[in-house]
């Protein structure tokens, strides 16, 4: 039942993307407007690799990966294309698509305390998932059950796969979750914020399972977060995705070496680490747009430091940059290759006295359709 | 019996009177802060925002207004009551007047004609009304004030109040409350007042139960802690910070109380327990007219007609106020 | 989950005694089972009166009155109604004709409620829902005994003329003197049952199928049912194995507490339809200030309501394994 491929064979296999995403873009009609929650994303996905998709809240980030998984209210408008080892996607039925979900493309959603149903066993769980896509007898999902719980590390997992979800805590409820999403070695694992949900020392465990479940199955992965350190010590590729739509994409050492776009710099400047000794953070001012009534110019302008005319006027392409499959959507990303520090671009925080929060547009939050998402932290001092 | 020892569905509406956030009103997002200058120092598009500062009191009116079924239904149910109120002092003639003829059929002058004893049918509809729609204003007006005061007691003092208060609900629950009711009637006799007291000495709880919850929850809000530590006293933080945010689950219980009452009343009356001759009720009406069903149908269709109709206006009112208040429901266009 | 029951059962016996004593109290105030002695014609002589006084206990204080009452109770003596004849003897004939009607109306009620909940929820927003939201408005609004008499007027007599026999009875809770096998009793019962049933269960159902309804919103919503969606299950698995399953819960508590008001809109309906049961039982014994047949009537439905909430309780531990802790 499981496919163990070996590396050779990955080799062997082509190098056609399992998962592509062309101009993807979804809308929902609200009594306010048309909120425009992805406006037109493309990227691939290797076999094997991992791609992060990162954003802050209300970036269409989950969005986009609901749509592929055809997990949307049915209200949303989709458009574009996406393609499942060439075949297209958005155009699928659900029933066919309900053939797909769960043995080829999986998906792990944020908050564990909800995600499993409080009424069933959590060995039955698994083996819904096992038994919907084979045809096996209950004794035998029942055993792969367990040994999936063994491979996302739940200790005593025989005694344990008779447990109701409510005699879990939360990092062990996302490993059952994550067992699972690879139940029935997916080709694609789509992890949606896995860890945002949960303490940083249980995040740890989580990715560790996560990995353990690439390992498992050879599945592709697309993780999606807002915390850049779970996507630095995970992901191959990135996507850095603002307002609806990916301004820069790039390899991992690309991004966080030699970002291309401002707001890729701002978040990095954000970011406290502790391999940089002290130094003054550089936190982006303002807020993300509303995603109603986006007028075409640059999205992040109203934040750039770097914002000029143009930026104002012309919504940017992805441009390509210095490194192959390096795009950046800033008319101005060759100025950042001077750019060895965020402080260059953003200012530092002031200790004392805060400089005040020039706010661009407030979003209006009761159209966001990332509901589940935590509330957005504000980036000012 | 308690629904302290299930997992409560949670409904205590979290947004409070004192929540004054800026609201987009579908603005312009494209404008930028006139002071966040590029780095060529000029300044583009003026700040075009129009944030508009709308209390909760004014949005919860604007999403009642918008829903046409519970306006509707709100403007029948006025002129219903007040119909029902004033009408039987309108009328030509009074429901006890001795009339000279019997027996007769619906005529010009006399609508729904005239019963065998010599009375004016519409006079007695309107009496009946009357009666019924008194004792259920009276019921949500009794049990709506005293199941507030109860409740936000129990839930803001907690400790042996609050004990007492469950297990005397739970006391009530044991027997059905129509024959609590039957009993009750029996022993105090049939004036309109006394039944509207002996009904709401039961609709109370509910409501106290549901005042409770919803000051237990918001007890531990952080603007309590502040009107304390400024010194507000107990009753001034009840009424005054406490009271306001669980007034949406009030009016809403309450309406559903009044369709309830009118509903207990004229079921009490049907059987012969409520409200007695000589004084009318619809409910009695409605066990005349089934008696008199070949003779006169029409006196069983109308008052009939007209509890459901005073019950359905009310449920709807009640609906479009619950709408209201929970901004939880979001009605995505189609 | 034993525990939990055991629990409840503890808390129940407590209430019931205590009831009983408010109900014991409340009773016995009114009414003054001597006064048809005292108002008969040729006087009755004083000391017949006081003999009588002595016979039923009214001479001593009212605790040990209670505790002789309590006492026999327990042991399911009632004592003799006004007419001398032991309450036992009618109270659990007619108890057993009430609860064929409240069963079945409960029964058919969770069926429509379930359904109605169900289809609405799936269907929202569209013609199906506003028809289902209107009628269950329009039944919730409407007297259970106006319904009833409708019915009985309308219903039964039409439907007996188009099928030219009468299968619908409008009176009674079985034919008088009935004369006939297992099955034949069976039927004429459920003859008698038919509106009745109708119109108790019409009015319960619309309370239950909009919680139901709003119950099966909130659960299609949820994070679990997307996984049971993300892990491939087709639409009817989702709904009724994930979301049904889960909907369901909260509908056995709401059933539980509206059980004393099904009961109540059965004595109502029993009225109308001339049955000869709890319902007329109760009225009859107020009007006739029966205090022993008040009382019997009191403590044995206190009990049973208690049971159905015990069952209830059962129902949830069953439905819902976090609450077996």
């Amino acid at each position: 039942m499981s496919r163990r491929v070996t590396a050779a064979a990955v080799e062997a296999t082509s190098t056609e993307p399992v998962l592509e995403v062309d101009g993807l873009a979804v809308s929902f009609p609200t009594d306010d407007g048309l909120v425009e929650a992805v406006r037109g994303v493309s990227w691939s996905l290797g076999p094997g690799r991992v791609l992060g998709i990162v954003g802050e809240s209300g970036s269409g980030k989950s969005v986009s990966a609901n749509a592929l998984m055809g997990l949307l209210p049915k209200n949303a408008r989709i458009s574009g294309q996406a393609r499942f080892k060439g075949e297209p996607l958005l155009e699928m039925s659900d029933k066919e698509l309900s053939a797909l979900r769960g043995s080829r493309l999986a998906m792990i959603f944020q908050d564990p305390m909800t995600s499993l149903n409080p009424v069933y066993r959590i060995g039955w769980q698994i083996s819904e998932a096992i038994r919907l896509h084979n045809d096996v007898t209950k004794a035998e999902a029942r055993e792969r059950s367990i040994e999936l719980l063994r491979t996302v590390g739940i200790p005593n997992a025989e005694d344990r796969v008779d447990n109701y979800p409510h005699e879990f805590s939360g990092g062990m409820r996302q490993r059952v979750v994550i067992a699972i999403g690879m139940a029935n070695d997916p080709d694609v694992i789509i992890a949606d914020e896995p860890t945002t949900a949960l303490d940083v020392t249980v995040q740890a465990q989580v990715l560790d399972a996560l990995k353990a479940a690439r390992e498992a199955t050879q599945a592709a992965m697309i993780l999606i977060t807002h915390d850049l350190g779970v996507v630095a010590g995970s992901a191959d590729d990135v996507v850095v995705m603002y307002a609806g739509t990916g301004v820069e994409i790039g390899s991992v050492d690309d991004i966080y070496y030699e970002p291309r776009h401002p707001y890729t710099l701002g978040l990095l400047g954000s970011l406290p680490r502790m391999d940089q000794g002290s130094r003054r953070l550089t936190p982006i001012k303002g807020s993300p747009p509303s995603m109603i009534g986006l007028g075409h110019k640059c999205q992040f302008a109203p934040r750039c430091p770097l914002a000029t005319d143009i930026c104002w006027r012309e919504e940017p392409p992805l441009y390509p940059t210095d490194t192959e499959g390096h795009v950046s959507a800033c008319h101005h990303w060759e100025s950042l290759r001077e750019v060895t520090d965020p402080s260059q671009v953003f200012t530092p925080v002031e200790i004392g006295g805060g400089a005040e929060d020039e706010v661009a547009a407030p979003p209006d939050e009761s159209i966001r359709p990332d509901d589940d998402l935590p509330a957005r932290e504000e980036a000012s001092p | 019996m308690t629904d302290t020892d299930r997992p409560d569905t949670p409904d205590a509406d979290d947004t409070t009177l004192e929540d004054r956030r800026p609201v987009d009103s579908g603005v312009q997002p494209s404008g930028q802060p006139a002071a966040l200058a590029d780095t060529e120092g000029e300044e583009h598009h003026d700040h075009e925002l129009a944030v508009q500062t709308r209390s909760q009191r004014q949005l919860i009116v604007r999403r009642f207004l918008q829903h046409r079924l519970a306006m509707v239904s709100l403007f029948v149910l006025v002129l219903l009551i007040i119909g029902s109120l004033v009408g039987g002092s309108l009328w030509t003639y009074d429901y006890a007047e001795q009339l000279p003829a019997f027996n007769e059929p619906p005529s010009m002058s006399h609508p729904m004609g005239i019963d065998d004893i010599g009375r004016d049918l519409m006079a007695k509809v309107l009496r009946g009304a009357q009666r019924s729609v008194q004792v259920a204003l009276l019921v949500a007006f009794l049990s709506t004030t005293v199941g507030t005061i109860v409740g936000a007691i129990a839930g803001y003092y907690r400790g042996i109040i609050d004990s007492v208060l469950m297990r005397i609900t739970d006391l009530f629950l044991v027997i059905p409350s129509l024959a609590v009711f039957l009993l009750l009637a029996r022993i105090v006799g049939g004036g309109w007042f006394q039944l509207a007291l002996i009904i709401a000495a039961f609709f109370w709880m509910p409501l106290a139960r549901i005042v409770r919850a919803e000051v237990l929850s918001l007890r531990e809000k952080e603007y309590v802690e502040a009107a304390r530590a400024l010194g507000a006293s107990d009753a001034r933080i009840i009424v005054r910070h406490l009271l306001p945010n669980a007034i949406g689950s009030i009016i809403v219980n309450a309406t559903i109380v009044v369709a309830v009452a009118i509903l207990a009343e004229t079921s009490l009356s049907y059987l012969g327990l409520g409200i007695a001759a000589p004084d009318t009720s619809l409910g009695l009406l409605v066990s005349e007219g089934q008696a008199a069903f070949k003779t006169r149908p029409h006196l069983f269709y109308w008052p009939g007609f007209l509890i459901i109709l005073i019950a359905l206006t009310v449920n709807f009112v009640g609906d479009g106020l619950r709408d209201a208040f929970d901004p939880r429901q979001k009605r995505v266009r189609q | 989950m034993l525990g939990f029951v055991i629990r409840r059962f503890i808390v129940s016996i407590i209430v019931l005694f205590v009831a009983s004593v408010l109900i014991y109290f409340t009773v016995t105030s009114f009414g003054d089972p001597l006064a048809e002695l005292r108002s008969r014609n040729p006087p009755v002589p004083e000391a017949v009166i006081e003999q009588r006084r002595k016979d039923i206990g009214l001479d001593k204080p009212p605790v040990e009155r209670y505790l002789a009452w309590a006492g026999d109770v327990v042991t399911l003596d009632f004592g003799d109604d006004l007419r001398g004849n032991p309450v036992n003897e009618v109270l659990w004939r007619r108890l057993g004709r009430t609860l064929r009607m409240v069963i079945a109306s409960v029964v058919l009620s969770l069926v429509l409620a379930v359904s109605v909940g169900v289809l609405s929820a799936t269907r929202q927003y569209s013609k199906t829902d506003y028809f289902f939201t209107f009628s269950g408005f329009l039944f919730l609004s409407m007297p259970v005994f106006w319904l009833a008499a409708l019915l009985k007027e309308f219903a039964a007599i039409r439907f007996n003329n188009l099928v030219g026999r009468t299968i619908i009875y409008t009176t009674g809770s079985e034919s008088p003197r009935l004369d006939a096998d297992f099955w034949g009793r069976m039927a004429n019962y459920a003859g008698h049952l038919i509106l009745p049933t109708i119109a108790l269960a019409l009015i319960s159902y619309a309370a239950w199928s909009r919680y139901q309804r709003n119950s099966m919103l909130d659960v299609m919503e949820s994070d679990y049912v997307k996984l049971a969606r993300a892990k491939g299950a087709g639409r009817p698995r989702v709904v009724f194995r994930h979301g049904l399953r889960n909907a369901l819960i909260p509908l056995t508590t709401i059933v539980a507490i509206d059980f004393g008001a099904v009961f109540g809109g059965a004595i109502i309906t029993e009225q109308v339809f001339g049955w000869s049961a709890m319902g007329n039982l109760l009225i009859e014994g107020l009007r006739d200030y029966d205090v022993n047949v008040v009382l019997a009537w009191m403590m044995v439905t206190g009990v049973i309501v208690i049971i159905f909430n015990l069952i209830a309780d059962l129902l949830y531990g069953v439905l819902d394994p976090r609450i077996r802790q």
